[in-house]
């Protein structure tokens, strides 16, 4: 029967992000096939007379295949975040009502990690997808290091999604939800901006850093390192996910007390309403 | 499938929360009966159903629901009880076959021919979509949900609260016939007395955490009663034997809760039969003792 509501509470969620989340996936990947079609022009097309072999063409196609597969791969990963779901269950009063359910805190944890594994599924086979095809677009060899960069980038996002479960399961209401946003997308800018600056610190500053450069030097630094990096990501996939799930388990498993913090924020506002009498 | 006696079972149940406390309630629903559940918003009608449905952990006391303990049993009472709330907790997006599919997985003993036997019975379209549904509309796609897995307790948490009032005849027939099943018990949290007063065995009323009231209603109906009189009787009557008067240029409306001890008293004085909201409502006013309007 646990199989039966798992597979109920998935079907649902699917049904509420369906729309949203192939839109995003659409748009992806007309956005990728637009930067294909104009590197193809640019070599073989209509205006392979202007750009031949020059040196735009090269840095362009650098461009398509480095930054732009990294930045596939953040945006389809980023899907795994489930803010639509919590805001929607918010509004139409499921969460409270789900509670009176026959639902088991495992089983909706479960149903809920299911989603994002498959959300994950499909992000990463669609990063590699528009790697893939980038590379044969350029006419470059897609390598292994592209592969175990994107299961890094994998992994930084199972963990910035784990650290995001924390705060938006601690919400009990639509402007909580946006306060733990605010707190997430404030923790995520802290270490990307701290990461910027040293890389900043230590560019020469007659140097220009482009968004091609930096993510290059990422992944060159990835590859020096590449021994390291690989376990340390598979292993940084494996604990971001059971730990996302352990956060979203504890938060059903003690609803009723995140529930009291948000009953008593009601029984303020009661009492505020009737000026300061207590009913 | 256990033997019980009450449906519910609350005693000496403890809620504190910062300037409000669920104060040491006890109360039974028997076992095939309708038990309304009254009070002032506020008054800790919600509260006592979260505890119930062990949304919110209690401090002290004991829950038993179909005769299980509420944490213990807590998955196998949740298969056997529907909550019907004011607010349709559904997505708009969906529409009434999705949500039958989604129950279908979520309830053990879900039926589906009755569910769709609701469906069509409350004339509520199959695949329109829930956000384009009236507010009675609404209700009773919740109420189909939550007849048709074979519930034996339904608790209702001011279900009947804003609907129009041929819709709410509709829905207290239903909950009528539901109660024709010996097995099947209600809960009926309410501020509208009026549709208590139709169908409910029993009531409990519940003020500022506490319960003043629990019985059956036509008990209750008739130990309570007004006594209209003058101002100038209404000095002659003990304030320890009435629980609060109201008082007007014209005179006064006292409510007392032991008519036949009043009446043998104060027997050249007009006794009145009172209704649920009157009791309510003088309950309330009860630490005033006398209050005006």
């Amino acid at each position: 029967m646990t199989a039966a509501r798992i597979k109920a509470l998935v079907w649902r969620e699917w049904r509420i992000i369906r729309k949203g989340y192939l839109s995003s996936m659409i748009m992806l990947f007309m956005v990728a096939g637009f930067f294909w079609l104009i590197r193809l022009s640019m070599s073989v097309g209509n205006l392979a007379p202007i750009f031949g072999d020059s040196e735009i063409l090269k840095e362009f196609g650098g461009l398509l295949y480095y930054s732009g597969t990294v930045l596939v791969a953040v945006v389809a990963y980023t899907s795994i975040t489930d803010v639509s779901v919590l805001t929607a269950d918010l509004n139409a009063n499921w969460l409270r009502y789900s509670f009176a359910l026959p639902i088991t805190p495992a089983a909706r944890a479960t149903s809920r990690y299911i989603i994002k594994l498959i959300k994950l599924a499909v992000g990463f086979g669609f990063a590699m997808l528009n790697g893939v095809l980038s590379a044969k677009v350029m006419d470059i060899p897609f390598t292994s290091d592209m592969v175990w960069f994107l299961t890094a980038l994998l992994a930084a996002m199972i963990l910035c999604d784990a650290l995001s479960v924390f705060f938006n399961s601690q919400a009990r209401t639509s402007a909580g939800l946006q306060a733990a946003q605010v707190k997430v997308m404030g923790t995520m800018i802290t270490v990307v901006m701290i990461v910027s600056i040293v890389r900043i610190l230590r560019t020469p500053p007659s140097e220009e850093v482009s968004l091609d450069d930096m993510i290059n030097s990422l992944r060159e630094a990835f590859i020096s390192h590449e021994s390291i990096l690989i376990p340390l990501s598979l292993i940084g996939i494996a604990g971001g996910l059971v730990l996302g799930w352990y956060f979203m388990l504890r938060h059903y498993r003690t609803h009723g007390d995140v529930n009291e913090k948000a009953e008593k924020g009601i029984l303020f506002s009661l009492r505020k309403q009737k000026g300061g009498e207590t009913s | 499938m256990n033997d019980y006696v009450n449906a519910i079972e609350i005693k000496n149940v403890t809620k504190k929360y910062d300037g409000f406390t669920l104060d040491n309630i006890s109360f039974d629903v028997p076992r095939g009966s309708i038990m309304g559940f009254i009070g002032q918003n506020g008054a800790g009608k919600t509260t006592t159903i979260r505890c119930l449905l062990n949304i919110i952990p209690i401090n002290a006391g004991k829950i038993t629901l179909l005769g299980m303990d509420h944490i213990q049993h807590e998955q196998e009472i949740k298969e056997r009880l529907a909550v019907v709330f004011d607010e349709l907790p559904f997505h708009d997006i969906f529409n009434a076959k999705e949500m039958g599919r989604i129950f279908k997985g979520l309830y053990e003993k879900w039926d589906d021919a009755l569910y769709q036997n609701y469906l069509e019975r409350f004339q509520l379209p199959q695949k329109k979509k829930i956000g384009q549904f009236s507010k009675g509309m609404k209700m009773k796609l919740q109420i189909a949900c939550a007849l048709s897995h074979g519930a034996e307790l339904l608790v209702m948490d001011e279900a009947t609260t804003g609907l129009d009032p041929v819709v709410r005849s509709e829905i207290l027939d239903i909950f009528l016939e539901y109660l024709q099943d010996e097995g099947h018990s209600i809960l009926m949290s309410s501020h509208i007395t009026s549709d208590l007063e139709k169908i409910a065995d029993s009531v409990t009323f519940i003020d500022r955490g506490k319960i003043l009231v629990s019985g059956y209603k036509d008990d209750v109906l008739e130990s309570h009663s007004i006594i209209k009189c003058k101002k100038s009787d209404y000095r002659n009557i003990d304030p320890e034997d009435f629980i609060s008067a109201r008082v007007t240029d014209f005179g006064a409306e006292v409510m007392v809760s032991d008519r036949a001890a009043a009446e043998r008293k104060y027997s050249g004085l007009l006794f009145e039969q009172t209704t649920l909201e009157e009791i309510m409502v003088y309950y309330v006013h009860r630490s005033m003792k006398e209050w005006s309007s």
